[in-house]
């Protein structure tokens, strides 16, 4: 039986939001003796939940991993502008020079020798396929990565694998364990922009030297196995980058460790 | 520990790219104009760390008030036709997806679209969304009769009409 407009209107205003619990005083009773007195607030709220459940499911599917890039740019932008003195510190020569400022962030956070970053980024231009002997790259990439860097906090040091997890999920959207190798004890994890793409460097420590594992998100990576680059294969003397893909997931190691043993964290890292 | 804004939009940002789509009707580049704008101005409101359901609530007034900050146009009356209602059979929303919730609020106007998705798909209370929104609640309560308009356009995009719903 319908009851009339009014009733119901208020009724369903009065239970709402229905899942909340609430105290039962006169007004509630009432309202809850309309809706199952009443077809229609009965039918009413059993469409709402319906609506809310089909709205529920799209809410887990994730934001495509451009959006996510464009959301975290944008932060980064917004941080950098406000710190106040924007003007005054693109007019600084020294942040000017890309060399100057890969200097200042390599000073300021103690990351991995530039040889490393330098090392990877080739890999990355080269699309982890062999090296360009002598090709230039783009040194905006490392100004990118700089700035990222400079104005976002974007880093945990921790050796907890859970955390680092969580980190990488909220930060990427990606459920991603940390290497476990024997020897191996993780220290840190970062977000890192390389080539406009936003992506994470985890460091562990092997014997106090420090080994970098990169994830880059890219929707069209398919599986692949660890494999030293053709860089290493060409030159052993470079330092020894592996690089290998999990669906959706470029990666890579990078670290003064001998081939052999990078290409064993690789791989253990691959079949977690 | 105190969390930094990137952390805590972070956390967030799945499920508001979905509202975002729901509020650009389903259209990708509107949604993500949106999201990156609410976000970016949640930035330079953003003064510490909230609960989980606040920093939900908080960031997602943001991105109800830029999209209403966008599309100041539009009808906030309920118009008579609205009022015309529809039963689903049981299991009729089983069968549909974002794709046609998204399809069908493209077809409401703004205001009601931004009422629906706080109240019935985000469980605002009536109060709540009416602050967001500069409304007074009965205004909200109003909006919310285009409810019926969403789900005959859920229907209608649902082809022939197969799915179930008849109008009462």
């Amino acid at each position: 039986m319908g009851g009339d407009i009014v009733d119901c209107l208020k009724a369903r205003a009065g239970l709402w939001p229905p899942e909340r619990p609430r105290l039962v005083g006169d007004e509630v009773a009432a309202a809850r003796k309309h809706v199952r007195d009443c077809r229609e607030c009965d039918e009413y709220f059993a469409q709402d939940r319906a609506l809310l459940d089909l709205y529920d499911r799209a809410r887990r599917a994730p934001a495509p991993l451009t959006v996510r890039e464009r959301v975290f740019d944008a932060l980064a932008r917004a941080r950098w502008e406000t710190q106040g003195d924007e003007h005054t510190q693109r007019s600084n020569p020294q942040l000017r020079s890309t060399a100057e400022a890969v200097r200042h962030r390599l000073l300021r956070f103690g990351a991995l020798p530039m040889a490393m970053a330098a090392v990877l980024a080739l890999v990355l231009v080269g699309d982890f396929g062999p090296t360009r002997d002598g090709a230039e790259y783009d040194p905006d990439m490392f100004v990118e990565d700089y700035l990222r860097r400079a104005v976002g906090q974007d880093h945990i040091e921790t050796s907890d694998p859970a955390e680092v997890v969580r980190f990488l999920q909220r930060e990427l959207g990606l459920r991603i364990e940390p290497i476990r190798s024997a020897g191996l004890d993780l220290q840190r994890a970062e977000i890192c922009l390389l080539e406009g793409r936003r992506g994470a460097m985890i460091v562990y420590k092997q014997n106090g030297t420090e080994v970098a594992h990169y994830l880059i998100p890219r929707e069209d990576a398919e599986a692949r196995v660890p494999a030293l680059s053709g860089r290493t294969q060409l030159d052993p003397s470079d330092m020894p980058v592996v690089t290998w893909a999990t669906p959706r997931v470029e990666q890579a190691l990078v670290g003064e460790l001998d081939s052999e043993r990078l290409l064993q964290i690789a791989g253990q890292g691959s079949s977690q | 520990m105190t969390r930094t804004f990137e952390e805590v939009a972070g956390g967030e940002l799945d499920a508001l790219y979905q509202g975002a789509l729901f509020l650009s009707g389903g259209n990708p580049d509107g949604a993500e104009r949106l999201l990156v704008e609410s976000i970016s101005l949640a930035f330079r409101d953003h003064t510490g760390d909230r609960d989980p359901e606040g920093v939900q609530k908080w960031l997602e007034a943001r991105l109800v008030r830029s999209f209403l900050r966008d599309v100041q146009d539009g009808p906030r009356d309920l118009p008579e036709e609205t009022a015309r209602r529809v039963t689903p059979d049981p299991g009729t929303f089983e069968a549909l997806g974002p794709d046609e919730l998204f399809s069908a609020a493209a077809t409401l106007p703004a205001w009601p679209r931004a009422a629906l998705w706080l109240v019935l798909l985000r469980r605002w209370s009536y109060a709540d969304a009416a602050s967001v929104m500069g409304l007074d609640e009965a205004s909200v309560e109003g909006l919310l009769g285009y409810r019926d308009a969403l789900l005959r356009e859920m229907l209608s995009s649902s082809r022939d009409g197969r799915m179930g719903w008849g109008a009462t």
